[in-house]
């Protein structure tokens, strides 16, 4: 596989401190399925179908012997937000693990992680302050989650009556989890974007009792509670936006999405092969019409970047539109 | 048949080709490593790269890093309390959490951006010196006037990798204690262009002494092999090292190492030049930019207008600066600590309320030129910040940001005061009163101050004189104090939590930044 390897700062290697290799062993497998019916043929009538299905499981058989050994793994991004490691899927999600809210402090708590010998990571039973000493040497090897769908497939259908005719594109993927770095950014006050979440206003800890999804709003991060959770007269940093993911900003990347819809009609024209005008045929078309997702960034389907093998949705890129278009189509 | 004779010749290629290459080994040979400098124009691109990473980043780039930490950490710096603390690590700095608290933001960024100096001169120091033991040139068809441009890229990237060094020394490892052994290890110690990935994940860690021993064989070796002016092919040559800037560099290792002979004697030589003088105003210094000229700054970080970076660089400067007309604000951390402002006599007492400008202060064109007072705010000449609205008198550092277009102003890095400064005190030290008098007053006649006679003069006096002159300047005030295992007071900090740092300093240092320790086998042995 070509995968970057990340090298010490120490190595001054410029952007990302990391280098391609070209190390080890990956098995992917699954089934696929692919299907195509002519449901209904009549004289003015026809309906056609036709879809395919996949199911995908990726699995990294080995790194280099002496990773292998250690067990260690490659971290392939910066910062670090996956892992790429003997026996787990490619780009498993790996992070600070959230926990939920300090119902009495309002601070983030994560699950204190701890690393066994071989490299596998397991929770030690304790939830601490989400601080972002606590965050960084708590990543957790986040079972079974990767940006890598583990099902994907579409679905197709073609009706044609007479002179009209319709057509619909279906997709779907499920099974991945994508980083929404955007949320992370419009839950944080203080990183520039200039927007925030609503969610700052409905969704965060006010006061000790409030159970709430978000911690307490802080320019910055810094909550006055130490790692032990105890009050602080100094701020203390509970992570940053850009380089301390954690699973609270991770979401499934589930979706169902209407691809393609199209209507279309053949104008009648008349006279026979000696015309110049042989036909016309006019449409109305959209695509990326319906998308049924949980995901709360603009749109789940996103690539997956071949540096990191991860999906992170940031500012810097644009979701496919809408589109919806009427056209003609004249045959001479 | 034509396509059957093409099909032939095709063949009796192939059997022609594979027969001569030996078809076993293909894909394993090994291709030398090969630099990608062609000619000297080409090797100039490595040179300037040692210094752009000196001021590359807005918010990490060393340059700031080292002032924002040394002047946090410092006596003379005081942290306000209604700044905002977001996006710095400046608390930590003024509670010298480097024992304790691991190295975040700028002290854990700047970090890379010295490695990437260091590899990149490695690289063509390499290059160079391979050449050199071979007794060949480095590239094909030099002439003179390219062999001489070569030795002076060769003092430049000798330099920039002991400016590099320099930098991880001061911020990732105790100072160098005359006393001691110095055989702790912190941070990687690479004078070699590496060539695979495996020797990058176990490099030898230096020791402090090797690390001192390098960074002040780089400077010897600039020292030797710049001009002390040149005409450059740059279209803005500021900012290119000289030899008096390697100079002005060997003086600030002798005198941290507690070499003060060898520091007085670099002082000796820089302070004998023509090209430099203290006849222009405090100011001046600090309000130009790009190729516009100081005769007292040696060595700086020059910006071009319009600078073809986002022009944010300055930006970890706005963290310890007021300035007129892009005050630094919410961001602006520290001010000047009244301690401090006490002793040198610009203001009466403000750790315990008496906030009183000295009428002296206003004859220092240093303080009226370089620093801000402002009052409370809502007074008139009150702070005029209104997210942080401080509630008392402060003075500000008001060095950055000074040109017309204040992003754009050029950085001093080495400029003559301090070597007036250094020599004196250590012409003081070795009992010379008269030579110290004379060297502090040049420094305070150009700031409009009358002398202080060589009866009268106390080592107070030669450091007062350096906090009014150099404060806030590139670690200036840590680097003095251990350079004359001089304690490091509490400054305005609260006596019950707080201790002064005596010599020999040995926590004072940050630990280099996590993923370094992880990722870097050598810390786990």
């Amino acid at each position: 596989m070509l995968l970057k390897a990340a090298v010490p700062l120490s190595s001054g290697i410029q952007e990302s401190n990391s280098i391609w290799q070209n190390i080890g062993d990956m098995k992917n497998y699954g089934l696929e399925f692919d299907i195509d019916a002519l449901i209904l043929s009549r004289r003015d009538f026809e309906w056609r179908v036709g879809g395919n299905f996949a199911t995908n499981r990726n699995k990294v058989l080995a790194l280099t012997p002496e990773l292998d050994r250690t067990g260690a793994g490659i971290q392939p991004g910066d910062p670090v937000r996956e892992i790429i490691k003997t026996g787990l899927p490619l780009g498993n999600w790996y992070m600070a693990e959230y926990a939920g809210v300090d119902t009495q402090k309002g601070i983030p708590l994560i699950y204190e992680v701890q690393t066994l010998e071989d490299g596998t990571t397991r929770h030690t039973g304790r939830i601490i302050p989400g601080t972002t000493t606590a965050q960084t040497a708590n990543r957790m090897i986040l079972p079974g989650k990767t940006s890598i769908p583990k099902i994907t497939g579409g679905f197709n259908t073609k009706h044609n009556y007479k002179d009209f005719s319709m057509s619909m594109f279906w997709n779907f993927a499920a099974g991945h989890y994508i980083y929404n770095r955007l949320r992370q950014s419009l839950m944080t006050p203080n990183t520039g974007l200039l927007t925030l979440s609503k969610e700052i206003l409905t969704d965060t800890w006010r006061k000790p009792g409030d159970n709430t999804k978000y911690p307490m709003t802080v320019y910055g991060n810094s909550y006055y509670f130490d790692g032990e959770g105890n009050p602080s007269d100094v701020q203390v940093q509970y992570g940053s936006e850009n380089q301390t993911p954690n699973s609270l900003y991770l979401e499934k990347g589930d979706y169902f999405r209407l691809k393609s819809l199209q209507f279309g009609y053949n104008v009648p024209v008349k006279g026979g092969s000696g015309k110049t005008l042989k036909g016309v045929y006019v449409y109305l078309s959209g695509t990326n019409l319906l998308t049924f997702t949980k995901f709360s960034g603009y749109d789940p389907e996103v690539t997956i970047n071949d540096g990191s093998i991860s999906s992170v949705v940031f500012a810097l890129e644009m979701p496919q539109s809408r589109v919806f278009s009427l056209g003609i189509s004249a045959k001479f | 048949m034509k396509l059957y004779n093409k099909f032939i010749k095709f063949c009796c290629l192939c059997v022609a080709t594979f027969s001569i290459s030996s078809c076993d080994n293909y894909f394993e040979l090994d291709r030398p490593i090969q630099f990608p400098w062609q000619n000297a124009t080409e090797l100039e691109l490595a040179v300037r790269e040692g210094y752009l990473h000196m001021s590359n980043d807005p918010w990490f780039n060393p340059m700031g890093t080292l002032t924002l930490v040394d002047f946090g950490q410092s006596d003379v710096a005081r942290l306000l309390p209604e700044a905002i603390q977001g996006n710095n690590y400046a608390v930590q700095y003024y509670n010298r959490a480097y024992k304790t608290a691991p190295s975040d933001k700028e002290v854990a960024e700047a970090f890379k951006f010295l490695y990437y100096i260091i590899t990149n001169n490695n690289a063509a120091l390499q290059m160079l010196n391979q050449a050199e033991s071979e007794g060949r040139d480095p590239f094909e068809g030099m002439v003179g006037a390219d062999r001489e441009k070569v030795q002076r890229f060769k003092g430049e990237l000798y330099f920039m990798r002991g400016v590099a060094y320099w930098y991880l020394a001061r911020l990732y490892a105790p100072p160098f204690n005359p006393q001691g052994n110095n055989d702790s290890r912190h941070f990687v110690l690479r004078t070699d262009y590496v060539t695979n990935p495996e020797e990058l994940k176990n490099p030898k860690l230096g020791s402090v002494a090797e690390v001192w021993e390098q960074i002040q064989h780089d400077f010897e070796k600039a020292k030797e092999l710049l001009p002390e002016s040149y005409v450059s092919s740059e279209a803005q040559p500021k900012g290119r090292a000289n030899k008096y800037a390697a100079a002005g560099m060997l003086t600030r290792v002798y005198f941290i190492t507690g070499q003060h002979d060898k520091a007085k004697a670099e002082c000796d030589f820089i302070l004998s030049s023509s090209m430099y003088d203290l006849s222009e105003d405090p100011i001046v210094a600090f309000n130009r930019t790009g190729a516009e000229s100081s005769k007292e700054v040696i060595w700086e970080i020059a910006y071009v207008n319009p600078s073809t970076r986002f022009d944010r660089t300055p930006g970890i400067y706005s963290k310890n600066l007021y300035n007129n007309t892009n005050r630094g604000g919410d961001y602006s951390t520290f001010t000047v600590a009244y301690s401090a402002l006490k002793k040198i006599g610009w203001m009466v007492d403000g750790l315990n309320g008496d906030y009183t400008e000295i009428p002296d202060a206003l004859n220092d064109k240093r303080y009226t030129q370089l620093y801000k007072r402002y009052e409370a705010h809502g007074q008139p000449n009150g702070d005029p910040n209104a997210t942080v609205k401080v509630p008392r008198p402060e003075v500000w550092v008001d060095k950055y940001f000074r040109a017309s277009n204040g992003r754009y102003s050029n950085r001093p890095m080495i400029r003559l005061a301090e070597f007036y400064l250094t020599r004196s005190i250590l012409r003081f030290n070795a009992g010379d009163k008269q030579g110290a008098a004379a060297d502090v007053n040049v420094v305070r006649r150009r700031a409009g101050l009358a002398d202080i006679s060589a009866e009268a003069i106390t080592a107070d006096d030669i450091h007062n004189e350096r906090i009014k002159e150099l404060t806030s300047e590139h670690g200036d005030r840590g680097y003095y104090l251990i350079g004359l295992r001089l304690p490091m007071e509490i400054g305005d900090r609260d006596p019950a939590r707080f201790q002064p740092v005596q010599a020999p300093y040995s926590d004072y240092f940050w630990p280099v930044p996590i993923i370094e320790q992880q990722q870097n086998g050598s810390y786990n042995q």
